[in-house]
């Protein structure tokens, strides 16, 4: 298997590893595909042109339908807490620009902005219906659906990472966790997800990505981040998002969806669920 | 009647049978929009996935709708893990 090869997009470091030259430029294009499409921040994105658009009514690519549907069931398999109708919300907490431009700190209050339903959004192969003035924020799923896809590129095993979130094929993967602990990915994706690495000061607090739809304010969650299994990196993602959203409930909530999970609170406390120990266990045996 | 009274029968005619055809295409055009609304349609409520597509960029996408949660499967790091390494960071 050949050496890890890392690029930037999207914000994070991609990193690849069992790609030829003719893989990784594949992927390499895949992702500024994507980041071209689903950017919240690139003036010429279709997804700014989407949620410009006065019309309920309006025309999208196949890609835009296909990551919306993602959201939607994303939507529905986290329990109603990971949404794509929080984007008002997101730049409301302060997080209106590219994170690396985001000011030092805002003293304007934070005001919460309940979602949408996503239940008023219909989506078709290249048509959207939904309230004009609704903003999406498909960041929920579009790194790891470009992940998933990326791995479908490689020649034989390898792994592709995008800031962290890991599909890996045709080999485990030694991973290693937010604390420094590490796991073996024996097989499928994981990923983590929290507060730790995108967070900003506004009016006197630590603000994040990371929206309550019942609130329409950053979630107030125990845990600092959270790290999922999953069977694709779409699925390891929406469970670590819903995971830190459920809150205390977290770890029981992913055993009860047959996730293993691994939860670290602000003050460092880790937390194991079932299923991921059970997983550990039975590999040990 | 004359030559010039039947021309312009003709062309009231032809202009109406345009106005049919304009009004018929904009029907469909409209019941297109819902078919493909209907026959597509997904929203957070739905109960079974439409599974489609891929883009110009993916290789034989099957389906990447989230669905249920849970799969992979992970292990102990063993003394002499041979495989690659790499770390899982927050997102």
């Amino acid at each position: 298997m050949t050496g890890v090869r890392t690029f930037r997009a999207m914000g994070c470091e991609i990193a690849v590893a069992g790609a030829d030259e003719r893989a990784l430029a594949a992927i390499r294009r895949l992702f500024e595909e994507r980041e071209a499409t689903f950017s919240r921040f690139r003036p010429d994105s279709e997804l700014r042109r989407v949620n410009a658009s006065p019309q309920a009514l309006v025309s999208v690519s196949a890609e835009l339908a296909r990551a919306l549907r993602v959201a939607l069931d994303a939507f529905r398999s986290s329990g109603g807490l990971v949404s794509p109708t929080v984007g008002a919300a997101v730049e409301a907490a302060g997080y209106d620009r590219d994170f690396s431009q985001l000011a030092p700190d805002d003293p304007r209050p934070v005001l919460p902005l309940p979602s949408v339903d996503p239940a008023q959004i219909l989506v078709g192969e290249r048509i959207l219906r939904r309230p004009p003035g609704l903003v999406l924020d498909l960041n929920g799923v579009v790194k790891a659906i470009a992940v998933d896809d990326a791995t479908r590129f490689l020649p034989g095993p390898g792994y592709v990472s995008a800031g962290g979130d890991l599909a890996a094929r045709g080999t485990p993967v030694a991973v290693t966790l937010p604390d420094g602990d590490r796991v073996a990915l024996e097989s499928g994706a994981v990923a983590t997800s929290g507060t730790a690495t995108r967070s900003w000061p506004r009016a006197g607090a630590l603000r994040h990505h990371l929206i309550d739809p019942r609130t329409g304010l950053p979630a107030a969650s125990p845990w600092t981040t959270v790290t999922a299994i999953g069977r694709t990196c779409v699925a390891a993602d929406v469970a670590a998002k819903a995971g830190f959203l459920h809150g205390h409930d977290g770890p029981e909530w992913l055993d009860e969806q047959g996730v293993a999970a691994r939860f670290v609170s602000a003050d460092g406390v880790v937390v194991q669920n079932g299923c991921w120990n059970r997983s550990l266990e039975r590999r040990a045996a | 009647m004359s030559t010039n009274g039947e021309s312009r029968i003709g062309a009231a005619r032809e202009r109406a049978a345009t106005a049919k055809m304009f009004l018929a295409g904009g029907a469909v055009g409209i019941f297109g929009v819902v078919l493909a609304l209907a026959r597509t349609s997904h929203h957070a409520s739905a109960q079974s996935s439409t599974r489609t597509g891929s883009s110009s960029s993916t290789p034989a996408v099957v389906q990447q709708e989230s669905g249920d949660l849970g799969g992979g499967s992970i292990g102990p790091v063993q003394p002499g893990f041979a495989g690659p390494s790499a770390g899982t960071a927050t997102s």
